[in-house]
């Protein structure tokens, strides 16, 4: 069985997936495939995950074009957190993956967003929010030591000059809420 | 933003901080927060947080 999540993540587009995963019988494939995929709702995103964790069926999960935010979360997820019947297989042809800190979107203005960093104490967002950018910075740091970063690899020297290892650039970069883009 | 060529994922370099158990649990932690959230919004007749501008 096939799914195509294109353009977004959202709790009515995966809502049919994890209903064919908690379905799904020993050995059943089914294959998720995330095409040009731009993000968004993140419980639906870890709702998804949650059910191809705990699903019986032998799971695909294929990558196409450019995915982002709670999409590339998705695909990222089972990349680093081996499971016997899942597989997060690289894409065929060239693609790109762009990785970020969770963030609110302003109801006013969707060229507006919020992290969690710039909520005071006492905002409600702000505990909800912590939990969702826990799981995502555990993950990214998991993506970035599997992809070769330590900081024992941090700064290299050559004839004299501290040269950097790129991973650590972008390890300061998503900490500072920008954007972390991977090529395939 | 960074951009960094994605090579093969070596999983035997990662130095797990959390468990998938620990992981799950935060997930599940993070959409029943997220429905108390939205809960709340609807009681106090206020927009839902999480949908698109476009469709208040």
């Amino acid at each position: 069985m096939d799914f195509e999540i294109a353009k977004e993540i959202s709790a009515e587009i995966v809502a049919p997936i994890i209903d064919a995963l908690n379905g799904a019988v020993d050995g059943e494939l089914v294959r998720i495939i995330l095409r040009h995929n731009n993000g968004g709702h993140v419980p639906s995103a870890f709702a998804l995950i949650l059910a191809v964790i705990n699903t019986k069926a032998t799971v695909e999960i294929l990558m196409d074009r450019h995915i982002m935010s709670a999409a590339a979360f998705i695909w990222v997820w089972f990349a680093i957190r081996h499971q016997d019947n899942v597989r997060a297989l690289h894409p065929a042809e060239p693609a790109v993956l762009m990785y970020h800190r969770p963030r609110q979107m302003c109801l006013d203005s969707p060229d507006h967003y919020v992290f969690r960093d710039d909520l005071e104490e006492t905002h409600p967002l702000r505990e909800h929010m912590a939990v969702g950018e826990q799981v995502f910075d555990t993950l990214f740091d998991e993506l970035i030591q599997a992809l070769g970063y330590s900081d024992e690899k941090e700064y290299l020297t050559h004839d004299g000059a501290p040269y950097r290892h790129n991973l650590s650039y972008m390890r300061a970069a998503y900490y500072q809420n920008r954007d972390c883009v991977l090529t395939f | 933003m960074t951009t960094v060529a994605m090579s093969n994922l070596d999983l035997s370099r990662i130095k797990r901080s959390k468990s998938n158990s620990e992981l799950t649990s935060m997930l599940v932690e993070y959409i029943k927060s997220d429905e108390r959230l939205r809960a709340e919004c609807q009681r106090q007749g206020k927009p839902i947080p999480n949908l698109r501008a476009e469709q208040r």
